[in-house]
Formats: C-alpha cells, sequence, structure tokens
C-alpha cells in the first residue's frame, strides 16, 4: 500500500471530525479554554489534511505518468441488484489540484477567520460548521463516483446555507441564506436528473453498475449513441450537469444566490463563495470532461451562458458600492471565464484560471474583511479611502491581488486569463474572444476603481473611526500575504508554450483530463469520422486520416496578449482617473442623465431581483391566495349551505320532537330518572372500580361454566 | 436432559414471570416502566422459539423501542418521580388479589383440562419473505386499516397535546 | 415446553396485566397493565399458529400478532396523549381521583 492509498482517505474524514468534536464539545471548550484553544483545535484539522495533501501531491509526481490514476476502495456501499456503488476515493492529478487548493487556502482562512471571529460568542460553531464544509468539499472532490460526489455537493450546499445565514438572528442574513439555498436547490434537480439519466441508461445497458467515472468514461461511446424522448442522451446529460453547475458555480440565471451570500462573516464568504465551493461546478465538468466532448451542442449552449454572465456580472460589478458586492460579481465574472474555458475544451485552462482565482480571490475577500473590521464593519466604499498609510500589509496585498485580476504580465492572472482568451479566440470563436476581452477590461476598470476608493486618496470616514482604524493582528495579515505572494506567482505552473515555457500544468493534468485540439464541433465530427473508419476498415485510407494542420499561431498569440495587457492597462488608468486624478471628469459624466440612467440600471444589478419577484415569487404567491380564497368562497361556502340546511330540517324536526317525542320521552324519562337515582350509587365513575367486578362476574360465571357443566 | 430450547423457554419464562411481578407490585413507577422493557424482551424471546423470527424483531423495535420509552417518557412527565409513594400506592388490594389468582388459577385449569387439536410443528424457516407477501396479498385490507389508524393516533395524539386551548 | 407451556405463561402474564389494571392508582401504570394484557394475547396467537393446524397458512397467528401490535403503538399514543393533557388541565393522573364519569 502506497502512501498516498493509505493517506488520501484520512484528508476528508479529519475535517468530519474537527466537525463532529467542536460540534459536541465546541461550547464547553470555548467557555472553558477561551477562543485560542477552540480556534487552535478548529485549524489543526484542516493543518493535518493540508499537509498530507502537500505530502501526497509530491508523491504522486513520483508516480509513473501512466499510474497516476490512484483508486482507493473503502468498502462497499450500496449493493442493490444491478446498482454496486462503493465507497471509494480517487486520487488522480485533478483531484490533486483541487485537493492543493480546498486544504491550502482552508487552513489559510480557519487562521484568518481565528482573527476575523475573535469576540464573536458562536466562536466554536463557526469552526464546527467550517469544517464541515471542508469535509464536505473534499468528498466532492475525492469522490471515485457521481454519488458519493453528489453527497458532497449536497454537503457543500448546507454548509453555504448554515454560513450564509451564520448570524441568523438578523432577518436580512437569514433570508439570503434561504436564497442561496433554494436557487442551489434548483441547479440541484438538473444534477440530479443527469445523474439518475446516467445511472437508468448504465444499468440498462451494462447491466451492473458502480457509477464510477472511470467505468463512465470507458463506455462513453456506448451511450453516445443513445437517445433520450429523440435528443442524443449525452447532449441531454451534459446541459442537466451544467445547471447543477449553474447552480453551484453561480451562472446565469441562478447567479443571484451569491451576491446575497456576503451576508455570511468574510471568512465565509473567502472560503465557499471565492475559493472552493463555487469551483465545484468547474470540478464536476473537468471530471466529466469526456462526457461533453461528445456534446458539443451543450458545449455551446454553456460558452453562451459563460460570456453573457462573464460580461453581465463585470458590468453590475463597475456600479456597486459595497466593497464586497464588487468582490461578489468579480468571482461571478470569474466563473464565467472558467466555464468559457470549459465550453470551447480548454479543459485544463479552466482548472488553472480555478487554481488562480482561488488564491486571488481568496486573498481580495481576505483583505476587503480586514478593512471591514478595522472599520467597525463598515463596507461602503463611499466611506472609506486613504487606508493604504494604516494598514499597509493589508493594502499591499490586495494591490498584488489586484494586479493578478487584471492580468498583469507574468501575475498568476495572466497566464490564466491569457490562456483562456486565447482558446476562446481559436477553438471557440472571434466574438467569444471579444466579450471576454472586452470584460477582462470592465475588471481591471472595477478593481481598480475599490483599490483607489479604499487605500488611496482622502479619507471620507468619520473621525472616530479613521482615528481607532489601524492594521490587524498577525493571524488575520499573515495568511492575506501569503496569498497575496501565491497570487503572484502561482501563474509560473503553466507558461504557455509560446511564451517560452513547457503548459506543465496541462502536461499535468493529462493523464485524466485532455483539452480538445481543435473547436468542439470539429472535433465531434473527427471522432464520428473515425469512428466509422473503424467500421469500415476499408476505408482507412480515405478520409478518415486527416493531415493535422500546424499552423503557427505565435505571432497571432503575441498580439492577442499584447491587446488584452494594454486594454486592461488602459481601463486601469481609466479608473486612476476617474477616482483619483479628476474626479470632476467623473462628475461631469455621471451628471448626464444618460449616464445616470446607465449606472442606476448597473446599481440595481439588471433588476434581475425585481424580475424573479415579479414574474416567479409574486405570481406564485398569487397563486397561494387564489387558493385560499377559492377555499373561503366555495368551499366554505358549501359547507355552511349544508349547515344551513341541517338547520331548517333540525328545526322542523324539532317541531314535531317537542310535541310528540318529548311527551312519551318525558314519560320515560321520569321513569327511568327514578330507577336511575338509586341505581347511581353503583357508578362511582372509576373506571378500575368497573373492571374489578366486571372480572368478579366472568370468574363466577366460567367457574361455574367449568364446574357444573364441564 | 433439557434441550437449548427448553433451557431458554425457562430462562424467559422466569424473567418474564418475575420481573412482571415486579411490575406489578414496584412502588416506584419509573423502575415498573423499566423493567416493563425486559418482559417485552422476554416476549421477543418467546416470539424466537415459535419460529417468529420476523415478529421477534417488530416486538423488539415497536414496544421495547417505542412503547416503553413512550412510557417512561409519560412516567417523568406527569409524574413526580423523586418520591415513589405518591405515584404508586395500590388499592383495592385484598380483593384484586383474591380476583386475580382465581382467575389465574380458572385459566390454568382450563388450559390444561381442554383437549388442543394438535399437530406436530414443522422445521422453523425465516418468515419475513412470506409475512410481507401476506401483509400486501390477503391482509392488505387490514393492512391499510391500520396504516389510516396510525395516521389517525398520530394526528390525534397531536391534537391532544397542542398548546393553547 | 408444548403448547400449553405457552399458554400458562401467557395466562400468568395476563393476569399480572389485569392486576395492574385494577390496582394501579396511576393512569399509566394502568397502561403498562393494558400493554401485558395484549401481549400475553399476542403470545396465544402465536403459540396457536405454531402448535395447532390451521386451514390458511401457518403465519395467520404470526400475522395477527403484528397487527396487536401496531394497534398497541397506537393505543399507546394516543393513551399517554390523552394522560398528559389530562395531567396538563388537572394537574394529576391518579385514576382513582378522575371521576368525572361518575353518575
Amino acid at each position: 500500500m502506497s502512501y498516498i492509498q493509505s493517506v488520501i482517505p484520512f484528508v476528508p474524514v479529519l475535517p468530519f471530525f474537527g466537525a463532529l468534536f467542536l460540534g459536541l464539545f465546541g461550547k464547553k471548550i470555548y467557555a472553558r479554554f477561551g477562543e485560542n484553544v477552540t480556534g487552535i483545535l478548529g485549524c489543526s484539522m484542516p493543518f493535518i489534511s493540508a499537509v498530507l495533501a502537500v505530502t501526497s501531491f509530491i508523491a504522486i509526481n513520483g508516480v509513473d505518468v501512466t499510474e497516476r490514476i490512484i483508486r482507493i476502495p473503502i468498502t462497499d456501499w450500496v449493493s442493490v441488484a444491478d446498482l454496486q456503488l462503493q465507497w471509494t476515493f480517487r486520487y488522480d492529478p485533478l483531484s490533486a489540484v483541487m485537493l492543493l487548493v480546498v486544504t491550502i487556502i482552508g487552513t489559510l482562512i480557519h487562521i484568518y477567520g481565528m482573527g476575523y471571529m475573535h469576540g464573536d460568542k458562536s466562536f466554536s460553531r463557526f469552526f464546527a460548521y467550517m469544517n464541515l464544509f471542508l469535509g464536505s468539499m473534499l468528498m466532492l472532490v475525492l469522490g471515485d463516483n457521481i454519488i458519493i460526489m453528489f453527497l458532497g455537493w449536497e454537503g457543500v450546499g448546507l454548509c453555504s446555507y448554515l454560513l450564509i445565514g451564520f448570524w441568523f438572528t438578523e432577518e436580512a442574513n437569514a433570508i439570503a441564506g434561504k436564497k442561496a439555498f433554494i436557487v442551489n436547490r434548483i441547479g440541484d434537480l438538473g444534477f440530479l436528473t443527469g445523474i439518475l439519466l446516467v445511472a437508468y441508461f448504465s444499468m440498462t445497458l451494462f447491466g451492473t453498475t458502480d457509477l464510477s467515472f472511470t467505468e463512465l468514461q470507458s463506455n462513453i461511446d456506448v451511450l453516445a449513441g443513445q437517445t433520450v424522448f429523440g435528443f442524443p442522451l449525452l447532449e441531454v446529460i451534459g446541459i442537466c450537469f451544467f445547471i447543477g453547475a449553474m447552480g453551484k458555480s453561480a451562472q446565469i440565471p441562478l447567479y443571484v444566490w451569491l451576491p446575497d451570500a456576503m451576508a455570511g462573516p468574510t471568512p465565509v464568504s473567502a472560503l465557499i463563495h471565492a475559493a472552493t465551493m463555487v469551483t465545484a461546478g468547474v470540478y464536476m465538468m473537468g471530471r466529466v470532461f469526456f462526457l461533453f466532448t461528445l456534446a458539443p451542442h451543450a458545449l455551446g449552449f454553456i460558452s453562451l451562458i459563460a460570456a453573457l454572465t462573464c460580461f453581465f456580472s463585470a458590468t453590475i460589478g463597475m456600479a456597486q458600492y459595497d466593497i464586497k458586492k464588487v468582490l461578489a460579481y468579480s468571482t461571478v465574472s470569474q466563473l464565467g471565464y472558467m466555464f468559457l474555458a470549459m465550453s470551447v475544451g480548454a479543459f485544463s485552462a479552466g482548472v488553472f484560471h480555478l487554481l488562480t482565482h482561488a488564491a486571488f480571490k481568496a486573498c481580495l475577500f481576505m483583505a476587503s474583511g480586514s478593512v471591514i473590521v478595522a472599520l467597525h464593519h463598515k463596507q461602503d466604499m463611499r466611506e472609506m479611502g486613504g487606508l493604504l498609510k494604516k494598514m499597509p500589509v493589508t493594502g499591499y496585498s490586495f494591490i498584488a491581488a489586484t494586479l493578478a485580476i487584471m492580468g498583469f504580465p507574468l501575475t498568476s492572472g495572466f497566464f490564466s486569463k491569457d490562456e483562456i482568451l486565447w482558446k476562446a479566440f481559436i477553438q471557440g470563436s472571434p466574438l467569444l474572444w471579444l466579450v471576454g476581452f472586452v470584460a477582462a477590461g470592465i475588471t481591471s476598470f472595477y478593481m481598480w476603481r475599490l483599490v483607489f476608493m479604499t487605500f488611496f486618496g482622502e479619507t471620507r470616514a468619520d473621525k472616530h473611526t479613521w482615528e481607532h482604524c489601524h492594521e490587524q493582528p498577525k493571524r488575520t495579515v499573515v495568511p492575506i500575504a501569503i496569498l497575496a505572494v501565491a497570487a503572484l506567482t502561482i501563474g509560473f505552473w503553466n507558461v504557455p508554450h509560446f511564451l517560452g515555457g513547457h503548459g506543465n500544468f496541462t502536461n499535468f493534468l493529462d493523464p485524466v483530463v485532455h483539452d480538445l485540439s481543435s473547436k468542439p464541433m470539429e472535433n465531434y465530427h473527427k471522432i464520428q469520422l473515425a469512428k466509422q473508419a473503424d467500421h469500415q476498415p476499408e476505408d482507412t485510407h480515405g478520409a478518415a486520416v486527416e493531415h493535422e494542420e500546424h499552423v503557427d499561431h505565435t505571432a497571432l498569440e503575441w498580439g492577442l496578449m499584447l491587446a488584452s495587457v494594454a486594454w486592461t492597462f488602459f481601463t486601469g488608468f481609466l479608473a486612476y482617473i476617474f477616482y483619483i486624478r479628476y474626479p470632476k471628469a467623473r462628475e461631469k459624466i455621471m451628471s448626464r442623465a444618460a449616464a445616470q440612467k446607465v449606472f442606476a440600471v448597473l446599481y440595481n444589478k439588471y433588476f434581475v431581483d425585481e424580475f424573479y419577484e415579479a414574474v416567479v415569487i409574486t405570481p406564485l404567491r398569487k397563486l397561494f391566495g387564489f387558493l385560499g380564497a377559492f377555499d373561503q368562497m366555495v368551499i366554505d361556502g358549501m359547507v355552511n349551505f349544508a349547515g344551513f340546511m341541517g338547520r331548517i330540517t333540525a328545526n322542523l324536526v324539532g317541531i314535531f320532537d317537542d310535541e310528540i317525542v318529548d311527551g312519551a320521552v318525558n314519560g320515560a324519562g321520569w321513569s327511568a330518572q327514578t330507577g336511575g337515582k338509586g341505581a347511581s350509587s353503583m357508578q362511582s365513575g372509576r373506571i378500575q372500580t368497573i373492571v374489578a367486578s366486571s372480572l368478579i362476574i366472568f370468574i363466577i360465571i366460567v367457574a361455574s361454566v367449568v364446574l357444573f357443566l364441564g | 436432559m433439557m434441550g437449548i430450547p427448553e433451557l431458554f423457554f425457562y430462562f424467559f419464562t422466569i424473567m418474564v414471570i418475575g420481573i412482571g411481578l415486579f411490575v406489578a407490585f414496584s412502588k416506584n413507577l419509573l423502575r415498573s416502566a423499566f423493567a416493563l422493557f425486559f418482559v417485552l424482551f422476554g416476549i421477543a424471546g418467546f416470539y424466537v422459539l415459535l419460529g417468529g423470527d420476523f415478529l421477534a424483531v417488530v416486538q423488539i423495535m415497536v414496544y421495547a423501542g417505542g412503547v416503553n420509552v413512550l412510557l417512561i417518557f409519560g412516567t417523568m412527565l406527569t409524574s413526580d418521580i423523586s418520591s415513589p409513594k405518591t405515584s404508586n400506592l395500590s388499592f383495592q388490594g385484598a380483593l384484586t388479589f383474591i380476583a386475580g389468582l382465581t382467575f389465574l388459577i380458572l385459566l390454568v385449569v382450563i388450559i390444561n383440562t381442554t383437549h388442543w387439536p394438535m399437530h406436530v410443528p414443522g422445521e422453523m424457516a425465516p418468515t419475513t419473505k412470506d409475512i410481507g407477501r401476506l401483509l400486501l396479498k390477503e391482509y392488505v385490507l387490514p393492512f391499510e386499516v391500520i396504516s389510516f389508524l396510525l395516521l389517525a393516533a398520530i394526528i390525534s395524539s397531536l391534537v391532544l397535546v397542542k398548546k393553547g386551548d | 415446553m408444548g403448547l400449553t407451556g405457552f399458554l400458562t405463561v401467557s395466562a400468568v402474564l395476563f393476569t399480572l396485566g389485569l392486576v395492574i389494571f385494577i390496582s394501579r392508582k396511576n393512569t399509566i401504570a394502568i397502561l403498562m397493565g393494558v400493554e401485558l394484557m395484549l401481549n400475553a394475547a399476542a403470545l396465544n396467537f402465536v403459540a396457536f399458529a405454531r402448535f395447532t393446524p390451521s386451514q390458511a397458512s401457518q403465519l395467520d397467528g404470526q400475522i395477527f400478532a403484528v397487527f396487536i401490535i401496531l394497534l398497541a403503538a397506537a393505543e399507546a399514543v394516543v393513551a399517554l396523549a390523552i394522560a398528559l393533557s389530562v395531567y396538563k388541565n388537572l394537574h394529576q393522573i391518579g385514576a382513582d381521583k378522575l371521576a368525572s364519569l361518575k353518575g
């Protein structure tokens, strides 16, 4: 048993154990030993997991490339007829990368959380939830079959609900939690439908199935021929899976929960809504990339959604004042990039952007949390400014992460985003590239706007707050600084070929995730042709064997890269002009009616929430109101009418009753009363006496029967 | 020479009757309630001896797991368990004792004098499958009725203990 | 350990249940007596099912016992609910004190 096989099962189990332990005894430990001990206990399990994940990662690099998919069976799980589910973990390059992201960033955020949650009553509950979340996420990542993945998937959904509504005493937070949960359920319904389709077809086609990804991948050709309701099966499954990803990874139209999710504590925003949970959808697509390879139409749909999400949420980000909301919309937009990469078949580029985004977005969120705490829980950027002097570590880290997200040359975001844009251009369409390109500029604009409004210029905070504002303790700023360094450097893992690199990350993922080499549709046709060639061996010399054209794209690649760098620099500079150098210019533009209207639309997020309110929620309420009214008017009316008829009949009967029956009854009653008075002394009202008497009588009767007749 | 089943039969008999007496005559009601658990468990043992494996499990789950827990809860919620005197006085003592004893003697006499139609019991076999089949075939109507009854019991108990009125 | 053995045990149980029912003051104790009697009856059914020949299935007696157990469960639930609400309203559940059925 190799090192990896023996340690990987502990990686998800330890946080679960921590959650259980803190959930059961956390309150007592907190009361007895105070914050530090509780916090260290809470951090220890993620830390050990992180150590195990890093060592496993080192170990897998020493394993031969062909043997890098390691399946670790734990136990049989569900074994019903044809369904033979096993509880198995799967450790391969893709899950290795995800493990690194989840455990390392998770641990840093736990440490940061110790500082952020300082003085909170529910300190231990916070760490119990965070550990539970981490455990679920690790289970999602390590699951060898779709069902385990779905378990983790639901687990993170639950934790998201618990953590968004963490301060549930305030109604707005509780509502935000519910919103996240419900919106996620809609997505999960899609995912579940996909899973059931896979399970159904696997069981009918292959007899026994264990629903593992390995099995799915090896049987994908059989599934590809199937149809469901006349649609190709894989396209349907692909869209179902994407609907699941839509909910979890906040794509249009199910992104609405994410900005509201900022109601939770900032470490939660950093952990769940930037670095890990929202990436679950991207990870899932990477996991089943072989399915999407054969579903080009689904990929087309995804690229449409992804491009829209990427662009629109970036524009909303331009007009927000709440520091966390800006970052939230930025997250949605960056997730759009990831799906854009996925949808053009650049799976490794998507996963790489996931990795870099996790680093810089976690850093941004944590830094913003540090600012929020320093300003006594103010989140409005209009009340900030000039904080760089007061909080240098936070400020410079924030700027470093901003450089990464805008794609400043040689930072991590530069490599990952550039790769995506390039793939979108060459394997998608120039239009997709254009949308991504414009959105990249907008990203740069709103991020620099955020930086300038928060850290530069004169302060707009009131005097008291300003004087009390200071840099946060070490346990808060050290994780931020570490992530800032990571955000700057991590991109060198995947330097593309045209810049003299080797695409190491892509190569690392290659055993499990193969990028498409051409447009999804062309690729699909190529596969079909190859298949036909297999069926008709005499044709092998014909058109099936296509000569790969190796066009040298280096010049184009350089051009696009330079264009996007120039464009992001320009928009960043625009932000500098508007918010630092010539604020008057901005005011002048904003004073125009048209500009104000645009701003209002953006500020109100395109009125999407209002749209949902009007189109979904209000009609539902009306329907319920109508049903209630129907009940009142019609059903109650019928009941009342029946009652009325009954009363009339009763009155008629009553007259008859009074005159004739009563006469007879009264006579009988009188005699009964006289007799009953005598008998009533026997009625004690005590049930036990009655039973005892009947027992005695029973005994007498039975005994006499037995004795005299038997 | 007694076989293992006989041994178990006598063991369960002593357990059920001995603890049953304790249930009947213990001063502390809570102890009675706990002792009742063992009586019910002993009856489950009898079921096993009679070839009712499924029944024994149902007995333990429903009685020991459900009804008995309810009884213990009821005892704790209603009576002042710290003073056992108040909770558990018996009355009509002499009358009950005589009547009960007579009744028992009568029953035993009847049991032993009646000539029961007997047959040699067959081999014991697992019953769960057959019981399930019977419940959904021959006895489907009682089965549905009792489901309805359980539903009614749930609702009525909720209504009875509802707060407010 | 024949049929009579089981019947005798069940007779003893039934009598115990009866004695509890008659002599105990506490309503919940009375409920225990009822449970014992029901169990005794169920035991009889199962014993008869095993030792006496029957027309239909050998399991009829056991089915009866299943139904008895379910009925007893339903009965216990309702009876306890009644006991609780009586206790809530009258602050005691001594069966000797609850005599509103008195004529």
